[in-house]
């Protein structure tokens, strides 16, 4: 009895890791797995909501304490319909983007020049090592007082909060790269440039990508943040301002928003990363 | 083969750091020849090979391929990595073109030229796949079409099947003898495989550790009287020989 249900927590355990890449073969394992997985996989969401909105429904809590699901819902479709929900959306997604773009064509040739060159290294390495455990938000003051209260401030933030994930994974990809891959390089004729084109920054890429989908979640996190101090417009601004008419069912809507965001951005990488590195994973044959 | 010399040892000694690598070295290796490295772990035996890819310099003495001395690596010296070191993100292809795209050959030029040796080492059916998607042997096949294509005058093996099992590792030795005697190249191949250098090499240097130095040469085609290709590995005399070097490794120790 003991052993058998020993073997039916192992046989959970393992249908609950998360897919291996290219290791479907496990799931027959667990018969009838693909129902049960969907019921724990949305279950414990689903559920929580239902007891969001019986509390919220409950009379338990003041509407501005603990607004049901069903009113954040409501918020959402008032704000997208009546308000400028899809302009914040908008406009926190461009600063991203903007933020990110910056950020990658900033960190990307530095960290392969820090990455290559021990001149590099000792010139920049010290500055970055003091800079990088900052955390963006602290830049927030020194940056409204350079830069003013407005757009410039916010890509500054969104900037930094993406150019040091992948300054530092750049780096470390340039610095792996395997040495007998660049040996083999040069009796096969390169040249130093060629190395650093041909071989280096393809070799890398893959760890700065890496870096590249951590900056997309910070950069998220760091231009909510920005937006509540800084501008107009924005799901931060949004949020910010409901909270001063006391909407606390549009803060949620916008926190819900930002969370599904988040998660479609970190996905687009995921497949993005899938489709160019395509030639990591492979089928070993023979 | 011609008894003209591809690269010459001329009193060669390595000092890494207090401790000698090698002492003492003097070679000729011929032109065409397929030259056995053979020593345990430590004998200098790899060192050598990367001071002829010119990736070390010797301490004192010299080297000299074609009668000039090595400065640095170079195309006109191929080199294959134990691990079949390649491009991963390039295409078996594409990796084999690697040397011809270095040196901006036109196009179709490099396609050409690819696809001959790709045939050659028996990958035709795999020019698209990356090397994620092929064995451990083909990608040693990769990177031997990868150095050939780029046309050197001598290829350096380093230990190139110590990582394959058994039977690949067999296949691969009657494989590389076959291109040799196609591609007709000078070739120095690094192994601490008695049986392996006995199979492949026209000559065997036998090296011995500390200090490293190269106890005897052994000149196969006349002592086994069989040529490298059809040479099997239960005949008679290369079983005793065998025995032989083995024996003589033993007392070097």
């Amino acid at each position: 009895m003991s052993s058998g249900s020993h073997t039916v927590i192992t046989a959970k355990a393992i249908a609950s890791l998360p897919p291996v890449d290219g290791a479907p073969e496990s799931e027959p394992l667990v018969r009838g797995s693909s129902g049960w997985r969907n019921v724990r996989v949305y279950g414990v969401l689903i559920g929580l909501i239902i007891i969001w909105e019986i509390l919220g429904r409950s009379g338990l809590f003041e509407p501005i304490i603990l607004p049901s699901f069903s009113e954040v819902l409501q918020a959402i479709y008032t704000s997208a319909m009546h308000g400028d929900l899809f302009l914040a959306i908008g406009w926190s997604c461009y600063r991203v983007f903007m933020g990110f773009g910056l950020g990658m064509l900033l960190a990307v040739p530095l960290g392969v020049a820090i990455g290559w060159s021990r001149v590099c290294e000792d010139l920049f390495d010290p500055v970055i090592e003091i800079l990088r455990p900052i955390p963006p938000l602290a830049w927030i003051p020194l940056s409204i007082i350079w830069l003013g209260v407005g757009f410039k401030s916010v890509l500054f933030i969104t900037t930094l909060g993406s150019f040091f994930p992948i300054l530092v994974a750049t780096i470390s990809g340039v610095r792996n790269v395997d040495k007998r891959m660049i040996e083999f390089a040069r009796t096969l004729g390169a040249s130093t440039s060629q190395i650093l084109l041909k071989v280096v920054i393809p070799a890398a890429m893959p760890q700065t990508f890496v870096g590249m989908r951590i900056a997309v979640g910070f950069s998220w996190m760091v231009v909510v943040a920005a937006e509540m101090i800084s501008v107009k417009y924005g799901l931060g601004w949004l949020i910010w301002k409901a909270r001063f008419s006391f909407d606390t069912a549009t803060v949620m809507a916008g926190m819900g928003i930002i969370g599904l965001l988040s998660v479609i951005m970190t996905k687009a990488m995921g497949y993005l990363e899938s489709v160019l590195f395509s030639w990591k994973k492979g089928i070993v044959k023979g | 083969m011609t008894m003209e010399s591809a690269i010459s040892v001329r009193g060669v000694n390595k000092v890494f750091g207090g401790f000698q690598a090698l002492r003492n070295v003097d070679l000729d290796i011929r032109q065409g020849e397929l030259h056995v490295f053979l020593g345990p772990s430590g004998c200098g035996k790899t060192t050598l090979m990367r001071m002829v890819s010119g990736f070390e310099y010797p301490s004192s003495g010299r080297i000299l391929h074609n009668g000039n001395p090595i400065t640095g690596p170079g195309p006109d010296r191929g080199l294959i990595f134990q691990e079949g070191v390649n491009f991963p993100w390039r295409t078996v292809r594409r990796n084999v073109e690697f040397g011809l795209e270095m040196k901006k050959l036109p196009k179709d030029e490099r396609r050409r030229t690819a696809q001959k040796f790709i045939d050659l080492v028996g990958l035709t059916d795999f020019a698209s796949h990356y090397p994620s998607q092929i064995s451990g042997g083909m990608k040693q096949k990769m990177a031997l079409a990868t150095a050939l294509a780029n046309d050197p005058d001598a290829l350096l093996m380093d230990e190139p099947f110590g990582a394959l099992d058994a039977q690949t590792r067999s296949v691969m030795q009657r494989e590389l003898l076959r291109i040799w005697s196609e591609a007709n190249k000078t070739i120095i191949f690094v192994t601490h495989s008695i049986r392996e250098a006995l199979l492949l090499g026209n000559r065997i240097s036998l090296f011995k550790t500390r200090p490293g130095e190269i106890a005897k040469i052994y000149d196969l085609d006349q002592e086994l009287g069989k040529r490298n290709v059809d040479r099997g590995s239960t005949d008679r005399k290369l079983v005793d020989m065998e025995a032989e070097i083995y024996r003589v490794m033993q007392e070097a120790e």
